[in-house]
């Protein structure tokens, strides 16, 4: 609608042309990159003091490298340069669920996993979002908090995945959300206690119910070991002679392989929280499959082989996961 | 030059011959050349002259002196301004004197002219405490006439000059006039009484008060009632039309101005207004529904900012008003267009208007009035049908506007008349209003056709070709809309949708689009461009990473056809015949479009960048031939062409990102060329903002050509014209340029320690300029100088963060103590903290400065620990910790808890 300079007005007059707009789309998205540029350098420093801080068992969340984020690619790109030690623990890398953790209910939290390539969302995008997410004293309940986060003016496709309390509804409705801009797939658990530190690595989870890829992606060393991603690594087993020639590996020496028939022991009798040393794993078989991608970074954790031996012997499923808190609160309950 | 010769060369100027005519302004020109002051004073007393036989030739010394007081132009304005306080004060004051006698002129030419210099002279000299007498003089010309037709025409050329200088004054936002505005109103309303039996003088008053309302709403509130009184008798008087639109155009000022206390007198106003509309000349009516939409204008930005305080007033009146308004959108001016401006026009604009405010209850009060008439013969009433359904398209809830009339139909409608093929004006006329309500429903109630878009889309272009200029740009509108909505629809969607709701029309719109911007006429009513933003709306919705069913389109169509015929017809804006400036211009608009396209269609591609890397035959990628054209067109030397050849580039740039490289040997000296175009400002932005998306994407690789750019980037920053330019100039250099520095420094760590010391200066200066800047503004609010200061304090943050961010990544790569390079009173006690202590007065800084002010406390006190303390431990400081701690805004909070840690 428009009114001429003399203050005369025809709805109809025609609308002037926004050229500029692509300029601005310009501006916008070199501003909302530079913010996350910076929150990347917070997150990647400031951690030395932090003695307290247990290095999580670090496991590349697949496919990110083929995210559509700069800054996602920015960081795979320094992932490759940088010392790896400069980054275990920093970024918030999951472990796999074989097990439904204690007071689920009590101390953890749930959210949809984007499907496979996480979409767009990069990787530290959202950990710098967990960042802010564990500053906060409370964690409200889901829908206001993660309605901010959807407006759909919101010109970079940053999306804090919506959280909610791991009791019977939050759980059913991170499994059956549609309110997220993602293809859910699996869930991931956040253990609550860690949000108020910055820098203590928190306890996360995923799990899938279905379809966990077949194959895990390890590390082959000089010497023929394959090993995990976890710190300190874990030796899965060592290449037999004559497979040694036919492994080929991408420039991070990373392939993948299927296992078939896994089993640890630890060497002392602490369990899975808080791992001193490696523990001992015996394979029944491993096959090489394939190189890893070119931008495949870092190997899979441990953990994610057990998962998969977990689903072929004896899957946890959603069913279980709810009964379990509904178990572990009834049996708290005054 | 002396009397004599200057009233001669005055008349002369008016000569029909060219040779008299052009020698007379030279000798005006060079009499006042020898001797400004002498020269303003001839013509001040010519003008004054009442033995003077040329009234014309006295209304022109009057408009030459008004010249020399003021200009458009900003800075030749201030500039003017200045010479003339500079001459002595008593010419001036002769100046003055005899402008002011002008003013009782038998003529009125001159008595308006005499009025216009002398309100230019008061709006230098008033803000300055000068001429404090003028405004008193004036006010006894109106309350004390002499007794003669001299007395007379002084009053009306007297209140004619109080509107005026109210007006210029209202804008200056000073408060120079604030004692003197009662006396002022008094004397204005005095000339709407009852008892004033001179038109000309109540249509001064009556014009002098809608000026004089703008600047005096303080003092206006006493007086208020009986001005109200005078204005609603001044609206009815019987004598004047000219008297009854200022009146009514006073009320409108009212309205704005004074709308928390008009309770007590709607019921007459809406009275008043409804039998205006109805009866009145066009003029008049059209200032009644003006005072319509000023007050559906105050509410809607009451409603929507929540801000209480609405009087519902649109609401309580829709009902009588609505029949009024739409009986007047159906009293057409025979040949009315888009660019008409009459009753039936205001009265469709004031209907948009209260659709906004009453929103849903619109529907009911105009959709049986639409169906009734929308199949009418009358065409009258079938255009004003068409045109009221488009008016309510914003406003409503669009579920209730399909359920309140059968939106099928109603569509159908439209695209009948749409497809009708008649060249009746009036025909024409209902097709191109057809084409805006098709236009309104595209853009405001996307739902309404979401579901039909492979019927609709067809239907448009089909009558795209055939429509005229003025249709067919609201029909490439339609598709604009239909565009950009589609892909919020997408975003917004929980999963992505596979299939793609333009598969089967998309090529064939494209080829409509196109062919709309060959069509010979393309170039009327901005139509080309018009085309080609819809071409490149439509463009974006092809994004395979929001709509995976988009690929085949990308796959089979962008890529092997779209983007190389786009490409081929960039080539061929190379081979056009340049003759002269037209031929130039009309070359690089072809040029911008094309590059807008192209890097539409690139920025779609994310994901698919080998298309783009991959070599054909001759051994080049398609990269590489869009690149040669690109850097091509940078030669034309024509800015909109250029802004878009650098967007193009830089969309490559973040697609190749490292890949990059190869063309930073033909690209870096044309970059370093468009960042010293700082008199080209939005090119020059562009340009420092593709600096900083270089360093981002080729990271350390960038050092190896950071020399040229850097010098650039700060000789650029410490042009004075920079500075200067800000307020015309709404794409900011210099908060870029800080920005950029710290974007270089983030890629290039260690090696920026030969440009630091120059970043941290020019940092310095910066910061004085934002302490200066919020210095002027305690002084007085000005909008634009607050975005800038904005924009510049986030620039400068940008800046440090990233200098900081940098130097401690070189650090971590092994450079000893690069850190220390920051602690330094450059950087810290004379830079950025001085800053940030000046955030402590909660005017000086916004959500976002705070923000970077927090993040860069943080980063200073994670990086020097204790070191830091001593230096953060001001009163200042904790000041703006608070603020930020006591913000509504969560990122604000979680940021400094997060920066609390470590201070």
């Amino acid at each position: 609608m428009a009114t001429n300079a003399k203050g005369e007005r025809n709805v109809k007059k025609a609308m002037a042309i926004d050229q500029r707009r692509r300029q601005r789309q310009m501006l916008d998205r070199q501003r909302s990159e530079r913010k996350d540029r910076v929150m990347l350098a917070r997150m990647m420093g400031g951690e030395e003091e932090g003695e307290d801080e247990r290095q999580a068992p670090a496991a590349s969340p697949e496919g990110q490298a083929d995210s559509k984020s700069k800054a996602s690619r920015a960081h795979n790109r320094k992932q490759v340069d940088l010392d790896e030690d400069t980054w275990k623990g920093k970024m918030m890398m999951p472990d796999w669920m074989i097990e439904v953790p204690d007071e689920l209910q009590n101390k953890w939290l749930v959210a949809p996993r984007p499907q496979g390539c996480w979409k767009g969302h990069a990787v530290y995008d959202c950990s710098a979002d967990f960042r802010l997410f564990w500053l906060q004293q409370k964690i409200s309940e889901d829908a206001a908090f993660a309605a901010q986060f959807h407006e759909h003016n919101n010109p970079f496709p940053l999306h804090i995945l919506p959280w909610y309390f791991c009791d019977m509804n939050g759980i059913e409705s991170a499994y059956r959300t549609l309110s997220c801009p993602f293809v859910r797939d699996g869930l991931q658990f956040l253990h609550r206690e860690s949000h108020y530190e910055i820098g203590l690595t928190p306890l996360m989870l995923l799990w899938k119910d279905m379809q966990c890829g077949q194959v895990v992606c390890l590390r082959v060393m000089e010497d023929g070991a394959l090993t995990t991603s976890d710190d300190p690594a874990v030796v899965i087993t060592r290449a037999p002679d004559e497979q040694k020639q036919i492994i080929q590996t991408n420039s991070d020496k990373l392939a993948l392989f299927k296992i078939a028939g896994i089993s640890i022991t630890y060497p002392d009798n602490c369990n899975e929280m808080s791992v001193s040393g490696p523990p001992d794993v015996t394979v029944e078989a491993i096959e090489f499959f394939s190189p890893a991608a070119a931008k495949r970074a870092d190997a899979d954790s441990l953990s994610k082989a057990l998962f998969q031996q977990a689903l072929r012997t004896q899957p946890l499923s959603i069913e279980d996961i709810v009964n379990t808190a509904m178990a572990q609160v009834a049996c708290c309950a005054p | 030059m002396d009397a004599t010769t200057i009233r001669q060369a005055l008349i002369a100027t008016t000569n029909p011959d060219a040779t008299v005519r052009n020698a007379a302004e030279a000798q005006l020109k060079q009499s006042f050349e020898t001797d400004p002051a002498n020269h303003l004073f001839l013509l001040s007393q010519e003008l004054a002259d009442e033995s003077s036989p040329s009234a014309q030739g006295r209304a022109l010394a009057g408009i030459l002196l008004k010249n020399y007081m003021t200009s458009k132009e900003h800075q030749q304005a201030v500039k003017l301004a200045n010479d003339w306080m500079s001459l002595n004060p008593e010419i001036r004051n002769k100046v003055k004197a005899n402008s002011v006698n002008a003013l009782g002129s038998t003529q009125k030419d001159v008595r308006l002219a005499s009025a216009q210099v002398i309100s230019k002279i008061a709006t230098i000299e008033l803000p300055k405490q000068q001429w404090e007498d003028l405004v008193q003089a004036l006010l006894s010309f109106v309350v004390k006439p002499e007794a003669n037709p001299s007395g007379v025409a002084k009053k009306e050329a007297a209140l004619h000059t109080i509107g005026y200088i109210c007006e210029e004054i209202a804008q200056l936002e000073t408060d120079c006039l604030h004692s003197k505005s009662n006396d002022i109103l008094t004397a204005v309303v005095a000339g709407m009484r009852t008892e004033e039996q001179d038109l000309n003088i109540k249509i001064a008053a009556t014009q002098a008060l809608a000026n004089a309302l703008e600047f005096a709403d303080r003092n206006f509130q006493a007086s208020l009632p009986n001005a109200e009184r005078l204005i609603c008798e001044a609206c009815t008087t019987q004598a004047s039309e000219q008297v009854r639109e200022n009146a009514f155009q006073c009320l409108g000022r009212i309205a704005e101005l004074y709308y928390d206390r008009l309770l007590q007198y709607m019921q007459a106003l809406l009275e008043l207004t409804i039998s205006a509309i109805s009866t009145q000349p066009d003029a008049v009516a059209r200032q009644a529904i003006a005072f319509w939409i000023q007050i559906c204008d105050v509410e809607y930005d009451r409603l929507l900012d929540g801000e209480s305080g609405c009087n519902n007033f649109v609401k309580g009146a829709a009902q009588y008003l609505i029949p009024v308004l739409l009986t007047a959108m159906a009293q057409q001016e025979e040949g009315q267009d888009d660019e008409s401006f009459n009753k039936s026009t205001e009265a469709a604009f004031c209907l948009a208007s209260i659709s906004q405010v009453i929103r849903d209850e619109v529907v009911e009060k105009v959709v049986p009035w639409v169906g009734q008439h929308v199949r009418e013969s009358n065409w009258r009433l079938c255009e004003a049908a068409i045109v009221a359904f488009g008016c309510i398209m914003d406003g409503p809830d669009d579920q209730l506007l399909t359920q309140a009339m059968n939106a099928t139909q109603m569509l159908d409608n439209v695209l009948a008349y749409l497809k009708k093929d008649s060249q009746d004006t009036e025909q024409l006329l209902i097709k191109n209003s057809s084409a805006w309500t098709l236009m309104r429903v595209c853009e405001m109630n996307f739902n309404f056709i979401k579901d039909h878009l492979e019927q609709l889309v067809p239907q448009i272009c089909m009558v795209i070709p055939g429509a005229e200029p003025k249709t067919a740009n609201h029909l490439c509108w339609c598709i604009h809309h239909i565009s950009s909505n589609l892909v919020a629809f997408l975003e917004d969607l929980p999963t992505a949708l596979n299939q793609f709701p333009l598969s089967n029309v998309f090529v064939s719109t494209v080829e409509c689009l196109i062919a709309t911007g060959d069509r010979q006429d393309a170039s009327e009513d901005n139509l080309r461009a018009t085309a080609y933003e819809a071409l490149n709306a439509l463009i974006a919705t092809a994004n395979p990473s929001k709509c995976p069913g988009a690929t085949p389109v990308v796959e089979s169509f962008i890529v092997p056809v779209l983007l190389p015929m786009l490409g081929e017809r960039l080539n061929q804006t190379f081979t056009m015949q340049v003759l002269n400036a037209d031929d130039n211009n009309t070359r690089s608009e072809w040029q911008s479009f094309f590059c807008g396209a192209i890097q539409t269609c690139i920025g779609n591609m994310s994901g698919k960048t080998d298309v783009l890397m991959v070599a054909d035959a001759s051994g080049l990628s398609l990269a590489d031939k869009l690149m040669t054209l690109f850097l091509q067109v940078f030669s034309s030397q024509n800015t909109m062409a250029a802004q878009e050849a650098l967007l193009a580039v830089d969309t490559v740039l973040n697609v190749l990102e490292q890949g990059f490289q190869r063309y930073m040997a033909s690209f870096g000296p044309i970059l370093v060329s468009c960042v010293h175009a700082c008199h080209d400002a939005p090119l020059c932005v562009l340009a420092v903002t593709t600096v900083s998306d270089l360093a981002r994407c080729l990271e350390g690789n960038v050092t190896q050509y950071c020399d040229p750019l850097v010098e650039a980037l700060l000789t650029v920053f410490h042009r004075a014209e920079v500075d200067a330019d800000y307020v015309q100039v709404h794409d900011y250099i210099k908060p870029a340029i800080c920005s950029s520095f710290g974007d270089i420094a983030m890629a290039i760590t260690k090696d920026m320690e030969k440009y630091l010391q120059y970043w941290f200066r020019a940092l310095q200066a910066a910061c004085q300029t934002c302490l200066k800047l919020q210095n002027d503004l305690a002084a007085g609010e000005d909008e634009d100088m607050r975005n800038y200061l904005t924009a510049l304090t986030e620039g400068v943050f940008d800046g440090y963060v990233g200098i900081l961010h940098g130097l401690k990544q070189a650090e971590k790569d092994g450079t000893a103590r690069a850190v220390e390079a920051f602690f330094t009173p450059v950087a810290l006690k004379e830079g950025c903290l001085v800053l940030i202590e000046s955030m402590s007065n909660v005017n000086n800084s916004t959500e976002e400065t705070l923000k970077k002010a927090v993040g860069l406390l943080g980063d200073l006190g994670e990086t020097y620990q204790e070191r830091i303390k001593p230096h953060l431990n001001s009163q200042a400081i904790m000041e703006v910790l608070k603020q930020a701690s006591d913000s509504d805004d969560k990122e604000t909070k979680d940021l400094t808890m997060w920066a609390r840690k470590y201070l």
